[in-house]
């Protein structure tokens, strides 16, 4: 078992960076200048411009407007979408299903195809198996994932018709999408996985094992893959948050009905409260996958527990 | 017995946590059918209440269901809709007949009540509708006559209301409005137009089914289907697939490919008007009307519109556009004359030039390629002396800049109303903004021009505003972009009405 003081302290953690987040969120949008002028349309009255000020509470002091602003977020109310003129989580919440089925699946083909890639280019190394791994892994990471899904677009949507260009609905719509978003954490993980095994087929314990003549499957498998997993687990965490932003390129490439997508429309339009609170749960997201990663860590590996 | 390896376990997890929110997203899959009529767009639709919308994009679907007074045809008249005729009573009352046996799709019957209604909403001060600011400001009141007849009153004259109705004005049915409320109405449209709507998945698609009760006669496509496909590459690949039956939004680059292909052609229509805006006031130079002449005869907005725009564009020659009223057909652009220029400037006593800055928005959706053109128009400026820097700035900044009269040159697009005198009373009459330019003799062409109600009238105070602003160059005049939509050559369309809101019941397949 996980200590409790553990899960405590992180969930204290989490909890501050959550507050964190707020802050600069409430932040963000006095950036680029006056959020009230933003707001309007170019040929406001100075009439209309005071009233929306007064309407938002912009006329108060600042602590005051970060105290409703906070307490508001914590009843979960970031306020009416200008562009929809509807309550703008529910707006981000609606479409967050899509954008995690996306960033899962994204993530379980990299997995799937990420580990065999190393391990083989582990144990073969400098053979044309490894040289070729090292290639995709490298193309993976060096594409950006906006040529990565035209260039899948064009070839197995428009050449050889076996996916939909874009849009969402069935299966077939969300291959390409993941494919385009799962090759980019491909890469990482790959170099990750050979790294750690070449790292782990050095010790002794594995020459033990090969000594004791267990054959080399079980060797590589359930003695040397078996730890060199731990790291593995930290980077596809990170790796999901690393996803969801990817999202945003991919779901505007493929018009997959995601909260990347929703974001960009938003910034566009200047819909502050909905980039606001679209913000706020995709920081979110990425906060509580690091507490979840750094418990399940602890639960696999208990010196961490110490650290 | 053998352990199960952490790998197989984490796919695993993933998969299991991915399979809950399967169910929620599945729907019907989007696909172009014999009796479908599916358009891509770049953006989703804003909302369903026709008054609450300034969007273009959204217009496409609300115009299919709901139904203006008028339209202009592309023969430059207005053609009756709603409204079956219609006659000037004094200067500031309009008296419309109404069209007999339309419907709503509930199956309220339309009559001047509805009329009234609607014109009521869009000038009400209480509760702004955000694209009522023209109703509010020039309707004076709405009198039913009869049940087939209704009375407008103008505040002052006003001889651009038919334009107003064609632009806006869409007829909502009271009784139906008054029985579900504000909310759901903008959930649950019902207009008299030829398409019902069936259902709206945001992001992914807005579903229409034909009326087939419409007084025009029944579309020849059953169904109409609106996709948002943000990528102009992907729209693309969808059109070229048969997936969708056009596209729209195709960039220049793309255009020759569509052109030229098996199964696709393309279509320009009218764009946005795009200018450099000059701060007349407060940057001594510009004050001089030379010296902007001198800038329009400098920029060479040809080689921009074939070399930048690939050819997607057309001049401009001043803030007036073919096809509003007055506008003056013998009128030339600036000619490109970089000596002319030279000239100009030296009589205004700027023969060494001089500085400036000139704001260039990243980003603006909608306007073509502004940051290439801006480097235009700098290298060309730059031949006759007059040294330009280009300031990148993001679109919202920019908005906040040009409130602020803060701007000395600036990029201006203006969308989509190409018929009215807004574009004169909003940027060039010193009593609304003001911001940048200000002269009393374009205040009072432009008050004679907004206020003639006879066509002979206006027509001349028309042209004479056109030729003073044309010589008066408030702007560098750059051009008016064509917007290009792509279309399967299966789909025939006869446009008849002078519009980008493209409607249904002009398509045909083929």
């Amino acid at each position: 078992m996980v200590p409790w003081w553990y899960v405590g302290r992180r969930v204290a953690h989490t909890a501050l960076i959550l507050i964190g987040i707020t802050v600069v969120v409430f932040w963000v949008i006095r950036l680029s200048g006056d959020p009230v002028l933003l707001m309007l349309p170019a040929d406001a009255s100075q009439q209309d411009i005071e009233r929306l000020r007064q309407s938002l509470g912009f006329d108060q002091p600042v602590h005051v407007q970060l105290w409703r602003f906070v307490e508001r977020v914590a009843t979960g109310d970031f306020g009416k979408s200008l562009r929809f003129q509807e309550p703008a989580l529910p707006l981000v919440l609606d479409r967050l299903p899509n954008t995690v089925l996306l960033a899962l699946t994204a993530l379980s083909i990299s997995t799937l195809v990420a580990i065999p890639l190393g391990v083989l280019s582990a144990v073969r190394r400098n053979s044309s198996w490894d040289y070729a791994a090292m290639f995709v892994a490298l193309l993976g990471q060096s594409m950006p994932i906006f040529w990565t899904g035209i260039m899948l677009i064009t070839v197995f949507s428009v050449a050889l018709d076996l996916f939909p260009s874009s849009g969402s609905g069935t299966f077939r719509h969300l291959v390409l999408p993941a494919v385009a978003l799962g090759f980019f954490s491909t890469g990482r993980v790959t170099r990750l996985v050979r790294g750690g095994m070449l790292e782990v087929l050095g010790q002794d314990y594995v020459r033990t094992a090969r000594a004791k003549g267990l054959a080399e499957r079980g060797v590589v498998y359930r003695h040397a893959l078996r730890n060199c997993l731990l790291p593995v687990i930290t980077i596809v965490g990170l790796e999901l948050g690393s996803t969801l932003g990817g999202a945003v390129v991919t779901e505007m490439v493929f018009a997959w009905p995601g909260v990347g997508r929703l974001i960009v429309s938003a910034i566009f339009a200047r819909d502050y409260p909905l980039v606001q609170a679209a913000v706020f749960v995709v920081a979110a997201m990425f906060v509580l996958v690091n507490l979840a990663v750094d418990l399940l860590y602890a639960v696999v590996d208990p010196r961490v527990r110490y650290a | 017995m053998k352990k199960r390896s952490p790998v197989v376990l984490l796919v695993v997890l993933l998969l299991v946590a991915a399979v809950p929110i399967a169910p929620a997203w599945r729907a019907a899959p989007a696909r172009a059918a014999g009796n479908t009529l599916t358009v891509a767009f770049s953006t989703d639709i804003v909302t369903l209440d026709p008054h609450q919308n300034t969007d273009l994009n959204t217009m496409q679907v609300l115009v299919q269901v709901y139904e203006h007074m008028v339209a202009l045809g592309r023969d430059g008249k207005f053609h009756p809709v709603l409204a079956e005729s219609w006659e000037i009573v004094d200067d500031r009352t309009w008296k419309f007949k109404l069209r007999r046996g339309v419907r709503f799709h509930n199956g309220e019957e339309f009559t001047a009540d509805a009329v009234k209604f609607t014109f009521d909403r869009l000038a009400d001060t209480r509760d702004p509708m955000r694209s009522g600011p023209s109703f509010r400001q020039n309707i004076a009141e709405v009198v039913v006559q009869d049940p087939h007849t209704v009375l407008v009153k103008t505040k002052a004259p006003y001889p651009d209301l038919l334009a107003l109705l064609h632009l806006s004005g869409p007829i909502i049915p009271p009784k139906y409005f008054q029985s579900i409320g504000k909310e759901r109405f903008a959930r649950e449209p019902n207009g008299t137009g030829p398409y019902r709507f069936a259902s709206w998945k945001r992001d992914v698609q807005v579903t229409l089914q034909a009326n087939a009760g419409y007084w025009g006669g029944k579309p020849a496509f059953g169904e109409f289907v609106y996709r948002p496909i943000p990528e102009a590459t992907a729209r693309v690949a969808a059109l070229v697939k048969g997936e969708i039956d056009l596209a729209a939004d195709i960039p220049a680059e793309r255009v020759k490919e569509l052109e030229s292909g098996r199964n696709t052609r393309v279509v320009t229509q009218p764009g946005q008007q795009i200018y450099i805006g000059l701060d007349t006031l407060k940057v001594e130079p510009l004050r001089d009307r030379r010296v902007r002449q001198a800038l329009n005869h400098a920029v060479d907005v040809e080689a921009i519109v074939r070399d930048v725009l690939g050819g997607q564009a057309v001049r401009l020659n001043s803030p007036m556009f073919p096809g509003m009223i007055g506008y003056d057909a013998t009128l030339r652009p600036y000619a490109y004359d970089p000596e002319r220029a030279k000239q100009l400037l030296a009589q205004a006593g700027y023969a060494g030039g001089f500085n400036v800055t000139l704001d260039v928005p990243v980003g603006y959706q909608g306007a073509m390629k502004l940051k290439d053109v801006g480097e235009t128009v700098v290298s060309d400026l730059k031949k006759v002396g007059v040294n330009v820097k280009l300031n990148l700035i993001e679109p919202a900044a920019a908005t906040e800049r040009y409130q602020a009269k803060q701007f000395q040159m600036y990029f201006y697009a203006w969308g989509g109303d190409i018929v009215s005198g807004r574009i004169l009373e909003i940027l060039l009459f010193s009593k609304t903004r003001g911001y940048y330019y200000q002269s009393p003799e374009a205040d009072t062409l432009i008050a004679a021009y907004q206020s003639a109600m006879s066509p002979r009238r206006r027509e001349e105070a028309g042209r004479a505003a056109h030729r003073f602003f044309h010589e008066d160059a408030p702007f560098i005049f750059l051009y008016q972009e064509r917007a290009s939509l792509g279309l399967l050559k299966s789909l025939a369309w006869e446009p008849i009405l002078s519009d980008q809101r493209l409607r249904a019941v002009e398509f045909r397949n083929q």
